[in-house]
Order: C-alpha cells, then sequence, then structure tokens
C-alpha cells in the first residue's frame, strides 16, 4: 500500500471574522508539508495569530470561521465540532504558546501536565504516561528530567517551562505543530535554543511546524517557507532567501527595511511603516496597503490578486515589476 | 516555609493582643457604673456602692485591673458573671460549641450548594442556568435569615407542628444534636450559599480566561475535565478566604436566629451580658468571638501553602 502522507496543512480560502465586524483574516490559503517549517509574519493585528487559533479550534466562540477546506492532518476540520476538535488537539495539531510564564497550570506538577496529553487521548496509562513525559524532557534537554517532572511550573525558568510546553506539544507526536510566537518572551540566547528545538521536533518526528512571528530575523533563520501577512490576507509568499532578499510587494520591503542591520549608520532613525492598519484598510476592495505605501498610485484602488513573480515566489501587487524594490528607496 | 509560618502565628498572637486591649476598653467606655447593678438605682447607699466597687477591683488604675483580668484568661479564667455570680468560663463551655457546631453545619451546607452552584453558572456564563442562580442567589441574600426562621416556625406551628425549636446538647445524642440544628443551620446557609456561589462563580470565570486553561485545551482536555482537574483548584483558592470569615462572622453573628430557635449560643450570651451590663461576660464574649476570626483566619493562611504550590515555595 503506497499512500502519500497527507499534508500537516492544507487550508482553502480561510476567513475569520468575530462577530458582525471585518474580516481579521480573508481568504488565506496556506499549506504545510510534513516536516516542512511555514512561517507566517506580519505586524501585531494582521491576523496571524487567529489562523493559529482556528486551526486548533481555539477561537472565542464569537469568531466566525470560514473555510472550502481546513485540512489538519489530513483532517478535513471545516465543519467540527468541539468532540471533533478535542480528539485533534493534541494527538493530531498541537500548540506552543507565546508566554511560557503563564501558559501552565500553576497547581500541576510538570510531569503530570505532559503526561495529561497521553493519558486524556488514552494513549498511555498513567504510570506510561509519566515515565514518557520525563523522556520528553530529557529530549527538550530539560536537565534532572526526573526533578523537573515531580516539581512545579514557579520553580522553572521561562526558557525551561517553554522547553516544557514543547515537550507537552510534541508528547503524542503531532502531525501539526503550530508555534505561536514561541520566542518572543524569551531571552535572545534562549531564543535560539528554542527554534533549534523545533528544528529538531521537526526532524525527528516528520511534523510540519506552522511557525507565527512577527520577528522576520527568526523567521529567516527557521523557516523553509515565509508567508507574509497584511491586514488579515497574505501578501507574498517564497522562500525566507527569495522573499527577505527580493521583496517584491512593497509592504514586505518596508518590513526588510526597518531591520537594523551592522550596516546601519549610528544615530540614523531606521525606517519605519507609518500610520497603522485600520478596518477601512481591511475593508477596501484594493490594495490593503494602499494608504501606507509609497508606491500607490490610483489603480492601487482595484482588486489585487497573488500572482507569481518567479517560481515559487507570489505577490499580491500589480506594480511589483515595475517598484525598484530594493532596500533604501522603498520609503523615500 | 518555616519563615511563614513563624509570621503568620506571630502576627495573629499580635492580633489577639489588640484584640483584648480593645475588648477591655470597650467595655469601660460605655457609660454607666457596674456596680449599680446590685443596687436600688433609685436611692443606692453610697458605702454599699464603695464597698461593691472595691470589691469588683473597679477603684484599681485600669492597667491593674488589665492586667488581673487578662492573667485570669490566660488561666482559662474568664471571671464571674455579675448576675448569677457563676464562673464565665463555664458558660462559655456551654455556648461555645453550639454555636460553634451550627456555624460548621451552615458552612459544610453553605459550601454543598455555593460551590456547585458557582461553577455551574461559571461554565454556562450568560445562560438560563447562570441567570437562575445568580437569581437565587441573589433572592436568598436579600431575605434576612430571621424572617425566614420566623416564617418557618410560623408555618409549622399552623400546620406539620413538627419540633423545631430547641436544642439536643451534643452530649445527649450527638445525630439529635445535628438534626435539632439543622434548620436553623440550613436557614443560615441560604445566605451563605449565595455568597459562595456568587463569589466562586467569579473565580471560575477569572480562572477560565487564563492561559493554562487555553493550553489545556489545546492537548485535547474535555470542558468538564479542565474545569474539575485546571480551573477548580486555581479557581477556590480565594474562596477559602471568604469561607474563613463567613465562618467566623456565623460563630457570634447568629443572635437572631439563636433567638428564633431558641439556641442557647454565643449570640444569645452577648446580648443578655449587654442588657445586664455584665462586663466581664460581655468582655469574655468579644475576646473568644474575636479569637475565632483570628484562628479561623490562621487556619486559612495555614492551608494557603497546602492548596497552592506557589505559596509553599515562597
Amino acid at each position: 500500500m503506497t499512500t502519500t502522507a497527507p499534508a500537516a496543512l492544507d487550508v482553502q480560502h480561510l476567513s475569520i471574522r468575530y462577530g458582525t465586524g471585518t474580516p481579521v483574516v480573508s481568504d488565506v490559503t496556506l499549506s504545510v508539508a510534513p516536516g516542512e517549517i511555514v512561517g507566517i509574519i506580519g505586524e501585531s493585528g494582521c491576523g496571524k495569530s487567529s489562523i493559529g487559533f482556528a486551526l486548533m479550534g481555539l477561537l472565542p466562540g464569537t469568531a466566525v470561521v470560514e473555510a472550502d477546506a481546513l485540512g489538519v492532518g489530513g483532517r478535513d476540520m471545516a465543519d467540527a465540532d468541539e468532540r471533533d476538535w478535542n480528539g485533534v488537539r493534541g494527538t493530531t495539531a498541537s500548540m506552543i504558546f507565546q508566554e511560557p510564564m503563564s501558559a501552565l497550570n500553576p497547581c500541576m506538577r510538570i510531569g503530570a501536565q505532559i503526561a495529561e496529553v497521553l493519558t486524556v487521548h488514552s494513549l498511555a496509562s498513567k504510570k506510561e504516561a509519566l515515565a514518557k513525559a520525563v523522556e520528553l524532557l530529557t529530549l527538550v534537554q530539560v536537565p534532572e528530567p526526573e526533578l523537573r517532572a515531580q516539581q512545579f511550573p514557579h520553580q522553572l525558568s521561562g526558557g525551561m517551562r517553554q522547553r516544557v510546553v514543547i515537550a507537552m506539544a510534541m508528547a503524542a507526536d503531532p502531525t501539526l505543530l503550530i508555534a505561536d510566537e514561541p520566542t518572543t518572551a524569551l531571552d535572545v540566547t534562549v531564543q535560539a535554543q528554542i527554534l533549534d528545538l523545533l528544528d529538531k521536533a521537526r526532524r525527528e518526528t516528520g511534523a510540519g511546524v506552522l511557525l507565527i512571528s512577527h520577528d522576520l530575523g527568526v523567521i529567516a533563520q527557521t523557516c523553509d517557507r515565509v508567508v507574509v501577512m497584511y491586514a488579515g490576507q497574505i501578501v507574498e509568499e517564497g522562500t525566507p532567501s527569495e522573499v527577505l532578499a527580493r521583496p517584491s510587494h512593497p509592504y514586505t520591503a518596508a518590513l526588510v527595511d526597518s531591520i537594523p542591520t551592522t550596516h546601519t549608520a549610528p544615530r540614523v532613525d531606521l525606517p519605519m511603516i507609518r500610520g497603522g492598519v485600520t478596518d477601512a484598510d481591511r475593508a477596501t476592495a484594493g490594495c490593503r496597503f494602499a494608504a501606507r505605501c509609497a508606491f500607490a498610485t490610483d489603480g492601487c484602488s482595484a482588486p489585487q490578486e497573488l500572482e507569481a513573480v518567479e517560481e515559487g515566489h507570489t505577490a499580491r501587487c500589480w506594480r511589483t515589476h515595475e517598484l525598484p524594490l530594493s532596500r533604501k528607496e522603498v520609503l523615500a | 516555609m518555616a519563615k511563614y509560618l513563624m509570621k503568620r502565628l506571630g502576627s495573629a498572637l499580635l492580633v489577639l493582643f489588640a484584640l483584648s486591649l480593645l475588648a477591655f476598653a470597650i467595655v469601660r467606655l460605655i457609660p454607666g457604673d457596674p456596680a449599680m447593678q446590685y443596687l436600688d438605682i433609685d436611692n443606692p447607699d453610697p458605702a454599699q456602692l464603695e464597698a461593691i466597687r472595691e470589691q469588683l477591683g473597679l477603684n484599681d488604675p485600669w492597667y491593674t485591673q488589665y492586667a488581673q483580668w487578662l492573667g485570669g484568661v490566660l488561666h482559662g479564667d474568664f471571671g464571674t458573671s455579675l448576675t448569677s455570680s457563676q464562673p464565665i468560663g463555664d458558660k462559655l463551655a456551654d455556648r461555645f460549641p453550639v454555636s460553634l457546631q451550627l456555624a460548621l453545619i451552615a458552612v459544610i451546607v453553605g459550601l454543598a450548594f455555593g460551590i456547585p452552584g458557582g461553577v455551574i453558572a461559571a461554565v454556562r456564563q450568560g445562560g438560563a442556568l447562570d441567570a437562575f442562580i445568580r437569581g437565587t442567589a441573589f433572592l436568598a441574600l436579600s431575605i434576612p435569615a430571621f424572617a425566614i426562621g420566623a416564617v418557618v416556625i410560623l408555618v409549622n406551628s399552623f400546620t406539620l407542628r413538627l419540633p423545631l425549636i430547641g436544642y439536643t446538647p451534643w452530649s445527649v445524642s450527638p445525630l439529635g444534636s445535628i438534626t435539632s440544628l439543622l434548620l436553623p443551620a440550613l436557614i443560615l446557609s441560604l445566605a451563605m450559599s449565595a455568597v459562595i456561589s456568587r463569589y466562586s462563580r467569579g473565580t471560575v470565570i477569572d480562572t477560565l480566561t487564563q492561559d493554562f486553561v487555553r493550553t489545556a485545551r489545546s492537548k485535547g482536555v474535555p470542558t468538564g475535565t479542565i474545569v474539575r482537574k485546571h480551573a477548580l483548584r486555581n479557581a477556590l483558592i480565594p474562596v477559602m478566604t471568604v469561607v474563613g470569615i463567613q465562618l467566623a462572622a456565623l460563630i457570634g453573628g447568629t443572635v437572631v436566629i439563636e433567638n428564633v430557635f431558641a439556641i442557647p449560643g454565643m449570640g444569645s450570651m452577648l446580648i443578655e451580658g449587654i442588657n445586664t451590663s455584665d462586663y466581664p461576660t460581655i468582655q469574655a464574649c468579644i475576646l473568644v468571638l474575636g479569637a475565632c476570626f483570628v484562628v479561623i483566619n490562621l487556619v486559612v493562611d495555614l492551608l494557603y501553602p497546602v492548596v497552592d504550590p506557589r505559596v509553599r515555595a515562597s
């Protein structure tokens, strides 16, 4: 029997809105292959976290999620109810959160919290699960795993707790690992270790990883593919080297341009993208970045499609081929 | 941890000391001469008055009186009642267990209804069940216990004629003792349940919005298990304090219910003392009731590290 492994993630035309408001995510199509790390990048409020939570069925009840397909680990969850989701969460898909300090139950021992993933899905007896928890702590390089398993969260540092969260996410060998800003709350030195761990996790388990971040450095360092989001839409997609070296959407270019480098002159203000995303931007039929774009013309009010700029590299800007989108000139 | 215990114990002792001063002072500040209790109010004999004052030690400086009283209390001697000439300690030994028993039954019943009520209301937040529980709690809070007690007794006297009034001592029959307090305890627990359910509803709702609950959901833990295994313990830690205060308040705060049901408790002892200007009795009651607050709060403080590992560490 030869069947190809299903995609870790296969989302077709996903839209999310809260109540009757303007959509926070519109028409996002996204896939993650097994063993692949795909990054979603964008500023706060671009909808990237909403996507992560939607893929776990963790959005609040007021959220309206519409999708032609919401394939999580080969299961279509587009019309799933809470019971269906409980079968998927922790086993098929699991999540790593931004805030390790509050992500763990303060009144429950570390080992028991990890073991719960296995016992709640009846994958192991309580005793086996606790033994597996110690194994997992070893895997995520927590020193003295037996001791740590007996401790409570407040006895561990932030980096250590994030390792625990990762151990928990990996416990049941999920097909899809969603990491929502996993390193934002951590020291820079710990950040690299956590990213290494994610990389190790996907190599050892073959899980697909969706890495949500606002940090271009994190994305560039870790991802096989990157999706740039703006105001709820994908505006550019490709490999990190293509997207970051040859940004083809003015927003991506501006984003890249605002990173300080070793070449940045001292005491010179970094370029920044002025203003913010408004509801009007999200509702417009045309380019959503137009109001903040240095290159906007009348033609930008027409609907924009994601189009290929080169093989495996797409951008949602009709002027992309005529724009001088190299660094420095972007925000002239 | 040892430091935490010592600190709590130390502050409890300090509060008890301040309380004894306060109980002593309050009684001294009440206008009127206790010695007059023994005399014809309209025509006191000054010589007799002086003799009684001397006998009661009322002519000593206040600090001598205080030291003597406190010294006695520390040896279990609360002095002698001015009205009955009996040791107050004996009366306390009769009355206190009754009040404690009444308060404990009321708290147990209050917890039995309050916690599940609060948790269900929280889980069904905004739903019909939540509205029902909150409405019932509001009603229970707004009707005074003595009113319900009076109505129950009145209705009973016209209809079933059950023996609802009176108290069977524990020494006579433990079961009979509990059943004799069940109705008044039930009535007292109405407000108690209401307070506990409202408070625990709040803490459970608060806990359910916390990040670690979302983590549990992301592990695939079903909602019921999340509430039981993750939210409840965290949510009930602050409820413990409220229950402790309620329990302490119930021990001395049930005067009216004690009267309605003819229960010989602390509340009625205090009121009798006040009505007859029996200052040693008043002093003893204030001290004992205050000590209940201190001791119960101390017990709650000592329970914190047991239920909350974060307190254990610090």
